[in-house]
């Protein structure tokens, strides 16, 4: 590893540098949100002469705007527990036990990760139209459980093999029946794991937009994204207007990030790049 | 505020709710009784948008005629709805009352999915022959009349900008295509773009550039061919049309990023006096005179494209039309049937004609009275010059074909102007993918 | 695997609500897909249709070339993308790092954002007269390197590219740092004394430690490349004609603009069985290689 205080301050600074550049872009429509159209139009560079909360205040006064934070945060939540819950359970007895159809259970979540999204969505909304559960409150549910699980078993699985069958054994020597021994004893050891899952099916859920344009019509039942793409749309000549609808959109899941920054990286370490 | 704060948190985790909720619609719908009819209807204009302020009056004149029928609206953008609506019709999950348009008319008449509406113009008879008879036929799909057109439109306006085209030494707006080259020339010398472009969905130069620019070189007997699967998009005439398309671009008439902004942005671009034109539909004219400063608005003209050297079309000839249909569920009976006719009758009746006009649009019939009502000017100039056979109103020119082949066409011309394609290659293009079709 | 066992009946018991909604959501619709992909709608009715869809698949200039996107937006990720992540990681491993918090968790924070808000952040920034780029280029008095960014059907791809590198870099930066965690530190305190120079150890040090987090990454960035479908639709819709249109937005439009149900399953379908088999292609490379190189013990 070179040590020579100059390679220090060339490889510091590059460092920096990438660091600021994926975030400059996030602070400049955070600044960008605050001023003017015009203001805007003049110099997009420069910091507010005069800062003004006029987006905001425009968008905190359409319903859709909250309609649509519901829906995400319903969407998002309930996805996200139930991944990790599904997930646990699937990664558990995949790590643990050797049953018949283990092997292609594994697989077929495996494949998941493969499989582009995109391609799905005339078949699925085929299938919804069906079976008449488009276009409810729950319709985004089941697509945002389904693809999350995926990676999500994947590191579970590999979280659990990771920590020693003694633990379940001697749990099990104690009498912990299957039940107290998964969400007791087992469970807890694996919040690393958890905490990755929940990130990554937070974020997951929160910016999804294939399936939502796709599968809902109903104004009621729209996430964030697809409110701000029409907001956004309707705003196309006004971008502070576009700007603050963005920062609005983002907050959320940037400071859920910020909660849970530190765990993503043990949770990989332990799961996925074993995989 | 604090009211939307409040139906925030108990309707995030009370989903059953609106799951019983949705139960009860559905239940309603299929046994429904005097007392309360739920009708959904799907369309794509926003509040905020002229079109959805008609909407609005429509459905209030709708309420005092039939208080027991509440109506539930299902608003998707522009794209979005033109897709949605293709999966449902293919899965048979339309709404009630929708916004049909014409290109998926014959194939939704055809597969039985759209009421025949004959019989509520018989009924409704002052309502029915009010409708103007050219765009009625829009909806007429063998000798049955499956859909109401939803308004007048044409869709090919240039709103230009006298003052610039002075500054470049034109009094008037040119009437022969090289005089709109030249002035093209003229406007990129003094760094004025001469046309403002938005084209990044793609429609805006498929229709309100090319199909009345089609017509100029093909004229209207060529198209009537086409349609019949006489002529062929690789007949000469056709292939010029392109070439005159490609030649705009080519001469610079175009801003450099005219396929990666949209609509709103051209007309931003006009409005903001850094461009001398931008070509749109009649819709335009309210934003115009809403985002116009008072100078610019005293000096916007409006023209048509000129003849063209050796073009078969009338001079006078314009796009237009409705393009966009209301149309009900084929399923329905009984008393919902009857509010789903009443519903189409109020949004393309007299109160519904008035709100157009005070919206800054047209009406698809004509009105009894319209006292009292303040027409934009330039919307009256342009309605009078339909109205008077001064201009032609000729189709849209995509839409009677199939969707496949809207879609080439908009990415085919994307291509002329980046010159990835010559007019020949996507002549042949557009008509296999039209073949497809038959 | 442990001694004891539950009863296979309360074992599928536990397992049957995760396998039957990911068996609803993603096995069913492929099946459905393919049934799909030997019909064609007409008149909003499925009508059989035989191979007519794979046959036209064959034929179709514009879907191949399209699918050339996927595979230049792919290969440019690899390369800009997964490579630099790798040196970056290494790089950031080391315990001299300033502000070593800040520059982790900025390096993510792009990967946590919507696609649609980030492509709507670069149409502006890309924006021919007032974009932040441009800008600065005039700025710097480097208007001759001044580009329409999103318009030039030549550079429209790389653009578009260059976001995806932006925002997913993170992604892979913390894929290698959670690999880098697990190596042996005397390899490292090893090469160091003997002298290695920063590539030599990254390389022949660190890399042949990291077979399976490199074949995640891989498998991340190959099926990534026939996913991306947000950024092109929101920035540039596709255009211009199909310079910047991807797979999944063909499939798309082909469906869902075109109402050719049938023809977008299949080309769908295809490249869902592609996705698996470049993948499966990949992993089973980065075996052979592994296990030539190292005598690797299995994690």
């Amino acid at each position: 590893m070179p040590k020579t205080g100059l390679t220090r301050i060339v490889v510091n600074s590059a460092l920096l540098l990438l660091a600021i550049s994926a975030v400059f872009p996030v602070i400049w429509i955070g600044y960008n949100s605050l001023k003017t159209a015009p203001e805007f139009l003049l110099n997009n560079f420069s910091l507010p002469a005069d800062p003004t909360l006029a987006s905001y205040r425009e968008i905190l006064d359409d319903r859709a705007f909250f309609v649509a934070l519901r829906n995400s945060l319903f969407y998002t939540i309930a996805s996200t527990v139930l991944i990790v819950l599904f997930s646990f359970v699937v990664g558990y007895f995949l790590a643990r036990f050797d049953f018949r159809g283990r092997k292609a259970i594994y697989g077929l979540f495996v494949a998941g990760l493969v499989i582009p999204i995109p391609s799905l969505l005339v078949p699925i909304f085929l299938q919804y139209r069906g079976i008449g559960m488009y276009d409810n409150q729950f319709t985004l549910l089941l697509p945002y459980v389904a693809f999350g699980l995926s990676i999500a078993v994947v590191i579970m699985e590999s979280y659990i093999r990771e920590i020693s069958v003694e633990i379940d054994e001697a749990a099990h020597m104690d009498g912990a029946g299957l039940f107290t021994l998964m969400w007791v004893v087992i469970f807890p050891i694996c919040r690393p794991a958890v905490s990755t899952v929940a990130l990554l099916s937070f974020i997951a859920a929160w910016n999804e937009f294939a399936f939502a344009v796709t599968l809902v019509r109903n104004e009621e039942f729209r996430p964030l994204t697809l409110w701000l793409r029409t907001f956004a749309g309707q705003y196309s000549v006004n971008y502070p207007g576009m700007m603050a609808g963005m920062v609005l959109a983002t907050i959320p899941v940037i400071l859920i990030y910020l909660f849970f920054r530190d765990k993503i990286s043990a949770g990989f370490a332990g799961g996925a790049v074993k995989m | 505020m604090l009211d939307r704060i409040s139906d925030l948190t108990p309707k995030a985790l009370g989903g059953a709710k609106t799951l019983a909720a949705g139960l009860a619609i559905s239940l309603a719908a299929t046994t429904a009784s005097a007392q309360d009819i739920t009708l959904r209807f799907g369309h794509l204009w926003d509040d905020a948008s002229p079109d959805g302020k008609v909407i609005a009056a429509a459905l209030d004149a709708f309420a005092a005629e039939f208080p027991d029928v509440e109506v539930v609206e299902e608003v998707l953008s522009h794209d979005e709805y033109l897709a949605q609506f293709k999966v449902s019709a293919a899965s048979g999950a339309l709404v009630d009352v929708f916004a049909v348009n014409r290109t998926d008319i014959p194939s939704a008449a055809r597969a039985g999915l759209l009421r025949d509406l004959d019989g509520a113009m018989e009924t409704n008879a002052q309502w029915g022959e009010a409708l103007t008879d050219t765009l009625v036929a829009e909806g007429v799909v063998d000798g049955e009349t499956y859909a109401i057109p939803a308004f007048q439109i044409v869709t090919h306006v240039i709103f230009y900008n006298s003052a610039m085209l002075e500054a470049a030494g034109y009094e008037s707006f040119p009437d022969t295509w090289e005089g709109l080259l030249s002035l093209i020339d003229a406007l990129n010398e003094k760094d004025v773009t001469p046309i403002a472009l938005g084209n990044k969905a793609a429609w805006v130069a498929a229709d309100p550039l090319f199909s009345t620019l089609a017509n100029r070189a093909t004229g209207s007997d060529w198209y009537d061919r086409l349609l019949a699967n006489e002529a062929k998009f690789t007949d000469p005439e056709f292939v010029a049309s392109l070439a005159l398309f490609e030649q705009l671009s080519d001469v610079g008439a175009f801003n450099a990023d005219a396929n990666s902004l949209d609509n709103d942005q051209q007309k931003a671009l006009f409005l903001n006096e850094e461009a001398a034109m931008f070509i749109e539909g009649n819709w335009a004219i309210q934003p115009i005179i809403d985002g116009a400063s008072p100078e610019l608005l005293d000096n916007v003209g409006m023209a048509i494209w000129p003849s063209v050297p050796g073009g078969a079309g009338a001079p006078n000839a314009v796009s237009g039309g409705s393009g966009w249909l209301w149309a009900a569920n084929a399923d329905l009976d009984g008393e919902a049937a009857a509010a789903a006719e009443g519903l189409i009758a109020a949004l393309t009746g007299e109160v519904a004609g008035r709100a157009r006009l005070e919206n800054g649009l047209m009406p698809s019939s004509s009105l009894q009275s319209t006292d009292g009502i303040e027409v934009p000017a330039m919307l009256a100039e342009l309605s009078n010059q339909v109205g008077s056979g001064e201009l032609t109103l000729v189709p849209i020119f995509v839409l009677p074909l199939p969707g496949g082949v809207f879609d080439v066409l908009g990415k085919g011309l994307q291509d002329l102007m980046t010159d990835s394609v010559t007019p020949e290659a996507l002549a042949e293009k557009l008509q296999e993918e039209y073949e497809r079709a038959l | 695997m442990q001694a004891f066992q539950p009863t296979r009946r309360s074992l599928w018991a536990l397992l049957a609500p995760s396998v039957l909604v990911y068996g609803f959501i993603v096995v069913v619709p492929v099946v459905v897909g393919i049934w799909f992909s030997f019909h064609e709608m007409r008149n909003f009715q499925m009508e059989w249709a035989g191979v007519a869809n794979y046959a036209r698949m064959a034929g179709d200039g514009d879907l191949w070339f399209v699918l050339g996107n996927n595979v230049t937006i792919t290969g440019l990720a690899i390369f800009f993308q997964v490579m630099p992540a790798f040196f970056i990681a290494v790089l950031m491993n080391r315990k001299d790092i300033w502000a070593e918090k800040f520059v982790r968790t900025a390096v993510f924070l792009p990967v946590v954002i919507s696609p649609v808000v980030t492509s709507f952040v670069w149409i502006l920034v890309f924006n021919l007269d007032s974009g932040l780029l441009n800008s600065t280029l005039a700025v710097l008095g480097l208007e001759a390197w001044q580009q329409r960014w999103l318009d030039d059907p030549e550079i429209v791809i790389y653009s578009l590219t260059a976001v995806l590198v932006w925002q997913y870099i993170g992604l892979f930066v913390v894929i290698f740092l959670a690999g880098l965690s697990a190596i042996n530190p005397e390899t490292l305190e090893a090469a160091d004394v003997d002298g290695a120079s920063f590539f030599q150890t990254a390389v022949l040090v660190v890399l042949p430690q990291m077979s399976r987090t490199v074949a995640v990454a891989m498998v991340l960035a190959l099926s990534g490349g026939l996913k991306i479908f947000e950024h092109p639709l929101v920035m540039t819709g596709g255009g211009p004609g199909l310079a910047s249109t991807v797979v999944a937005q063909f499939a798309y439009d082909v469906s869902f603009r075109r109402a050719q149900f049938g023809y977008g399953a299949t080309i769908a379908i295809t490249i869902t069985v592609l996705s698996l088999v470049t993948v499966l292609a990949c992993l089973w490379i980065i075996n052979r290689l592994t296990v030539r190189s190292s005598g690797e013990t299995d994690a």
